[in-house]
C-alpha cells in the first residue's frame, strides 16, 4: 500500500512590517493555530473568535484573529513504496495527479517516497504544474520514520500553511531514527500530520521485481532473519505515531480505512481546507518553553475539536 | 530475421546471444547452451567482458547457464594451444561464474540458481598454487555471498532458528581459509552474517529495547551475542580488520543496551585509519548511543562527524537533522535535508551495511579483469 504523508503545516501571519516574526521564534510572537471543528463527518463554519477560549499553560489567552483557512497550503505527499507495493505502483501513480489537482493555484505541492531510502521524487512546486509521477519506483524495505522526520523538519513560509498525510502499511523496517524522534519533531514542527497507517502486515520482504537497485540487493539468506519473516517491529511505533500526528493537530485516519489513497487524501485535505486559523499574542505566561495550548468552545457543544497540543517557545 | 518481441525468461537467453552476436533481438526457439557459453567466454578473453556482462543480464535461466559452463568451459578451456592461455582461460571461466553470479545477486531466484556456478569458479581457481588472483576472487566471491546474505555457501551449516537449508550448503569458508589462512577478511566474513549480526544491525536503537524483553524469553539470544562479540574481539589483532571488528562490536553492545561499552568500541573503531565506511558507520552509530545515553550535544557532533565523512549521506543527515531540530539550531534542519536533495544520491553506508563486504565488489572486480587482459 502506498504511504501518504500529508503535512499541515500551520503558518504564522505576520501582523505588520518587514520583520520576519515567525511562530515561537520572537519576542513579539503571534502564535497560530489550526482548529478543525467538526459535527461528525461536516465542518463547522460560522464561528468567530468570541466562540473559542484558547489557554497557554492554562493562561485564558485573547484571540486577536480568526481565519477561514485562506490561507496557501504547502502539500507534502510522502508514498511508501516499499517492496509490498509492487503490483499497485501505476495506480499510485494515478492517485498523485489527481491529488494534485484537488489543490488550488496558489498552493504548493511536494512529493517525496520512501522505501529502504527516502527520495525527494518532486521538489516543492506549484500545485498547477503535474507533478512527474513516472519517477515513483518501487524499492525494498520501509524508513518510515525517517521519510516523516523529513518532511516535518521543513521550514515553512509564514504566509502557508503545510498540510503532511502519511500513508504507510507497515511497521518501520530500515529507519535510523526511532518513531520516538518522530513523535519529538512532531511536537515542534510547523505543520498537520494525517497518518493512514493500516495495520502492520508485511513482515516478509517481497521478491526484489526485475530492474530492482542491484547496489542494494536483499538479505536472503542470512540467519534467522528471512525465516522470522523479517524485522522486529518497535513496541507502541503505531501509537507512537497516532501521538505524534495529534501532537500537531492531524490524527490517524485508520482504522476504518477504505485503502483509497485519494478517499484519505480528500478526508485530511477536507477537514485542512475548512480549519479555523486562530492567532493569539502569548501573555501572562514566560516566553520560553513548552506551551500547552488548550482550544475549546465558548458555549456547549457537541463537536469534536482539534489542534495541536502545544509549542516550544523561545 | 524478421525482429519479435522478446520474452525476457527465454531458456539459453536467445537475447544473450543476439547481444553477443551484435544483431537486433530475436527470438529463436532453439539456441544450444553451449553456443551462448562458448560466446560469453570468448566475449570475455577477447577483452570484451562488458558485453559478456550484457548478455549475463538478459540470461532466463541461471541453472540452463550453469550446466552449459559445467559441460563446456573445460572443453573451450583446453582447446588453448599453450598452458599459459589454458591458465588465462581458466581463470576467464572463474570469473565469468563470479559476474554471474553477480547479476543474478538481483534476486533470491536467481542467486538460487547460480550459487553452485560460483562454487564451480572456486574449483577453477583453486587448481594449481594459490595466486594473487585466486585470492581476489575468494575475496569477490564473499563480498556476493554477503550480499545474498548466504551464510549456507559460507559455512555449510544453519545458524539459530528452525529454518530448513532450502539448497546444498557448501564450506566456501573453509576452501579460502585453506588456500590462504592469513588473509583476515576470511575469518571475518562468516560472522558478518551471523543472526545476531543481521537481525541487530538493521534496526539500531529499536532494539535497545527489544533485548530488554528477549532476556526474559529467549535468554540464549543474548548469550549467542556475547560469543559473537568474542569471536570480533579475536579480530581486533588482526590490523586489517580492526576497525570493522570494533565497529561491529560497538554495534552489539549498544544492541545489549550497554551504551558505554558500545561507545568505547565505536570510538576506536572511528580512530583507526583506512576504511571511510567504517568511520562513517562508527561515528552515526555513536550519536545514536549518545542520543539513547540523553547526550544529545555529543549526539549531534558524532552525527556532524559522520557527514564530514560521507557528506549528504541520507542516514547521517537524517539523524542530525532531527537532532537540531530539537535544539535552538532547528532552522538548521530543513537547510541540511534541502541540500542533501540537492545533490546526486550518495551511497549511504547506512543503507549497505547488511551486505558486509558486498561494497568491495568493484574494487575486486577490477583486479580480477586486469588478471586476465589479453
Amino acid at each position: 500500500m502506498i504511504g501518504l504523508v500529508l503535512v499541515a503545516a500551520l503558518g504564522s501571519l505576520l501582523a505588520e512590517g518587514a520583520q520576519r516574526q515567525s511562530v515561537f521564534r520572537s519576542s513579539a510572537t503571534v502564535v497560530s493555530v489550526d482548529v478543525s471543528v467538526r459535527a461528525g463527518d461536516r465542518a463547522v463554519g460560522g464561528l468567530g473568535p468570541d466562540d473559542f477560549i484558547v489557554t497557554d499553560n492554562g493562561v485564558p489567552q485573547q484571540i486577536t484573529a480568526v481565519d477561514l483557512a485562506t490561507v496557501p497550503i504547502d502539500l507534502t505527499l510522502v508514498v511508501d513504496v516499499s517492496g509490498s507495493t509492487a503490483g499497485r505502483i501505476a495506480q499510485y501513480r494515478a492517485a498523485v495527479v489527481e491529488i494534485a489537482r484537488l489543490l488550488h493555484s496558489e498552493d504548493r505541492f511536494r512529493l517525496i517516497a520512501f522505501a529502504t531510502d527516502v527520495t525527494e521524487v518532486v521538489p516543492l512546486q506549484p500545485a498547477a504544474r503535474r507533478p512527474p509521477v513516472d519517477r515513483l519506483t518501487v524499492g525494498r524495505l520501509t524508513s518510515l520514520n525517517d521519510a516523516l522526520i523529513t518532511a516535518l523538519v521543513r521550514r515553512v513560509d509564514l504566509d502557508r500553511r503545510h498540510l503532511i498525510v502519511a500513508f504507510s502499511d507497515g511497521d518501520d523496517s530500515f529507519s535510523v531514527t526511532p518513531t520516538s524522534r518522530v513523535f519529538q519533531v512532531a511536537r515542534r514542527a510547523e505543520a498537520v500530520l494525517h497518518l493512514a497507517i493500516s495495520p502492520a502486515s508485511a513482515r516478509v520482504m517481497a521478491p526484489v521485481p526485475p530492474g530492482a537497485n542491484a547496489a542494494t540487493p536483499g538479505i536472503r539468506y542470512g540467519g534467522g532473519l528471512q525465516a522470522q519473516g523479517g524485522f522486529p517491529a518497535e513496541p507502541d511505533a503505531i501509537r507512537t505515531l497516532e501521538l505524534a500526528a495529534q501532537a500537531t493537530g492531524g490524527q490517524r485516519l485508520s482504522p476504518g480505512f477504505s485503502g483509497s489513497l485519494v478517499g484519505a487524501f480528500r478526508v485530511a485535505f477536507q477537514d485542512f481546507r475548512s480549519s479555523y486559523v486562530l492567532q493569539y499574542r502569548p501573555t501572562g505566561v514566560p516566553l520560553e518553553g513548552w506551551h500547552s495550548i488548550g482550544v475549546t468552545l465558548a458555549r456547549p457543544h457537541d463537536y469534536t475539536v482539534r489542534a495541536r497540543n502545544g509549542y516550544f517557545g523561545g | 530475421m524478421t525482429a519479435v518481441r522478446i520474452i525476457r525468461r527465454f531458456t539459453c537467453g536467445a537475447v544473450a546471444m543476439a547481444v553477443l552476436c551484435g544483431v537486433p533481438k530475436t527470438a529463436q526457439l532453439s539456441q544450444q547452451p553451449g553456443e551462448l557459453v562458448i560466446r560469453l567466454l570468448d566475449a570475455y578473453a577477447q577483452g570484451r567482458p562488458e558485453q559478456a556482462v550484457a548478455a549475463l543480464r538478459d540470461v532466463g535461466d541461471f541453472q540452463e547457464l550453469s550446466r552449459g559452463m559445467v559441460e563446456h568451459a573445460p572443453v573451450w578451456i583446453a582447446a588453448a594451444a599453450a598452458q599459459p592461455e589454458r591458465d588465462r582461460r581458466r581463470r576467464v571461466a572463474a570469473l565469468v561464474a563470479l559476474e554471474a553470479g553477480r547479476v543474478a545477486l538481483d534476486s533470491a531466484d536467481t542467486w538460487a540458481q547460480v550459487r553452485e556456478l560460483v562454487e564451480w569458479g572456486c574449483v577453477q581457481v583453486r587448481s594449481g598454487p594459490p595466486t594473487e588472483f585466486e585470492r581476489v576472487w575468494l575475496l569477490a566471491s564473499i563480498s556476493l555471498i554477503h550480499g545474498a546474505g548466504d551464510i549456507y555457501f559460507l559455512t555449510a551449516r544453519a545458524v539459530g532458528g528452525q529454518m530448513t537449508v532450502p539448497f546444498a550448503p557448501i564450506a566456501h569458508r573453509d576452501h579460502a581459509r585453506q588456500r590462504f589462512p592469513d588473509q583476515p577478511r576470511f575469518h571475518l566474513a562468516p560472522i558478518v552474517l551471523r543472526r545476531e549480526v543481521v537481525l541487530l544491525t538493521n534496526r539500531p536503537g529499536v532494539l535497545v529495547g527489544y533485548f530488554a524483553g528477549a532476556r526474559a524469553t529467549a535468554p540464549e539470544v543474548e548469550g549467542q551475542v556475547r560469543e559473537t562479540i568474542d569471536d570480533l574481539r579475536a579480530l581486533t589483532a588482526l590490523p586489517a580488520v580492526e576497525a570493522e571488528a570494533r565497529l561491529r562490536m560497538g554495534i552489539l553492545w549498544f544492541q545489549l543496551g550497554d551504551l558505554q561499552r558500545s561507545i568505547d568500541e565505536l570510538g576506536l573503531a572511528a580512530s583507526l585509519p583506512g576504511d571511510p565506511f567504517v568511520s562513517y558507520l562508527a561515528h552515526l552509530f555513536s550519536g545514536l548511543a549518545h542520543d539513547h545515553g540523553r547526550q544529545p550535544a555529543a549526539a549531534i557532533q558524532h552525527y556532524e562527524a559522520a557527514l564530514r565523512v560521507r557528506p549528504h549521506a541520507r542516514s547521517g543527515v537524517t539523524a542530525l537533522a532531527a537532532s537540531l531540530f530539537l535544539t535552538p539550531r532547528r532552522g538548521e534542519a530543513s537547510a541540511l535535508i534541502d541540500a542533501s536533495f540537492a545533490v546526486p544520491s550518495v551511497v549511504d553506508p547506512w543503507r549497505t551495511h547488511a551486505f558486509g563486504d558486498l561494497r568491495f565488489w568493484p574494487e575486486y572486480l577490477a583486479q580480477l579483469r586486469n588478471g586476465v587482459r589479453p
